[in-house]
């Protein structure tokens, strides 16, 4: 089946050349079925980021969304992080990160068991070699690299070793918030959720969230918005995931939009019912702003090689798969 | 985006960690990198060439059928779509 598209990505003079061949109107499936059952079928057929979209679901036909979803909305943010280092990082031959536990982690969220401890320990073992807390409470990255000999941060050093830091390093075009009635419209636009534009080509994800900590700021000031900071901008991320696990809260507002944030970005739905029943439904998905034709994988790929290329596609973090030409 | 496709498990690769999957009639090679236990017979959903997590047999058989659905009206559309430029011609 070819339902779950990709993104044909081609490389040569210079430039980057991205095609997708996602289905950007799946939710058109949910047109004339009840709210309940639209709220049903969504994360079904969404399985990867399934409690994201059940969230923006919830949010864009009922106006809200539990501190249990929301809980689970970032325990999933977790791992999906996680998974993106275990399957992206690479080390030669060596194993990164045990796999059971990080897949564990929403499950743990669900049964209402203490998911920001699990993860907590976890980040603590496994991944920063110290308490999250205190990872994002660091001075500098070069303090923790010192300090750290987790599988992460010994890809991190290979990566400063290789110099390439600064690989891909861009201009930074962060999606700024985005206001429910200009985004509504904007949504109602055919074409705009599979090619999205916000005063051009934006980036959302966990660079664009988390560039202002010292940490990460520290990096784009000495190498760039690149790979390392791309890198660490997720370690941050992830970090602050124990915290929006244990604190989070409900969130209630008009029906018609949701929008959550994921490990990957803004995830948004906009939904319009009529008498109970779904009218018209869009979702816009994080991968169509970082992997627009000008956007910031597009923009941060041109010129470089091949296997450059895969460790910059893997830290932008695209949620298909992709093929790489080299023309 | 972010789907994960349900496919029956056909064969267990050697030492577990690999699996031949059906899709739609189309086998398909996976990794079971991520999940434990499976056994042929059961279902996965698969992303990117990875085994994410079993589902029921019955959870599977909706998702494909919410699938189908999609590409039944995708081909309506294009259909109409045809049939639209056949009469303006």
């Amino acid at each position: 089946m070819s339902l779950e598209g990709r993104l044909i990505i081609e490389l040569g003079a210079g430039r980057a050349r991205i095609v997708s061949g996602r289905r950007s109107d799946l939710a058109r499936l949910m047109i004339g079925r009840e709210a309940d059952e639209a709220m049903a079928l969504l994360p079904r057929l969404f399985a990867l980021c399934g409690e994201a979209h059940r969230a923006a679901a919830s949010l864009a036909l009922f106006g809200s969304a539990s501190v249990a979803q929301m809980r689970l909305v970032a325990a999933e943010s977790a791992r999906e992080h996680l998974l993106r280092i275990v399957l992206g990082w690479r080390l030669g031959d060596e194993a990164p990160l045990p796999v059971g536990a990080i897949m564990a982690l929403v499950e743990i969220a669900r049964r209402g068991d203490d998911a920001a401890a699990a993860l907590a320990g976890y980040l603590r073992q496994h991944v920063l070699g110290c308490a999250p807390e205190a990872f994002l409470a660091t001075e500098g990255l070069a303090d923790w690299l010192e300090a750290s000999d987790t599988f992460p941060a010994r890809f991190l050093r290979l990566v400063l070793a290789g110099g390439r830091a600064g690989l891909g390093a861009v201009s930074p075009a962060f999606l700024p918030e985005l206001a429910r009635v200009e985004l509504l419209a904007r949504l109602d636009v055919p074409g705009f959720a599979a090619r999205p534009e916000w005063g051009g080509a934006r980036e959302t994800g966990p660079l664009a969230r988390r560039h202002a900590h010292p940490l990460v700021a520290g990096v784009v000031a000495e190498h760039g918005a690149g790979l390392l900071a791309r890198l660490v901008a997720r370690l941050v991320d992830l970090a602050g995931l124990v915290e929006a696990i244990g604190k989070a809260e409900a969130v209630t507002h008009d029906p018609g939009l949701g929008q959550v944030e994921t490990a990957r970005g803004w995830l948004i739905h906009a939904a319009r019912t009529e008498k109970g029943r779904v009218a018209a439904y869009t979702i816009l998905a994080p991968t169509e702003w970082n992997f627009h034709p000008e956007g910031v994988a597009a923009r941060a790929l041109a010129g470089l090689g091949e296997e450059e290329a895969a460790l910059l596609i893997e830290a932008v973090d695209p949620c298909v798969e992709y093929e790489l030409r080299v023309a | 985006m972010c789907l994960a496709i349900p496919a029956e498990v056909v064969e267990i690769g050697d030492e577990g960690e690999s699996a031949t999957v059906s899709l739609d009639g189309v086998r398909k090679d996976i990794s079971l990198a991520l999940v434990e236990g499976v056994r042929p017979g059961d279902y996965v959903l698969v992303h990117v060439g990875y085994a994410l997590n079993v589902v029921s047999k019955e959870e599977a058989a909706a998702t494909l059928a919410l699938m189908a659905e999609y590409e039944a009206g995708a081909e309506d559309a294009e259909g109409v779509q045809e049939r639209e430029k056949e009469a303006a011609r």
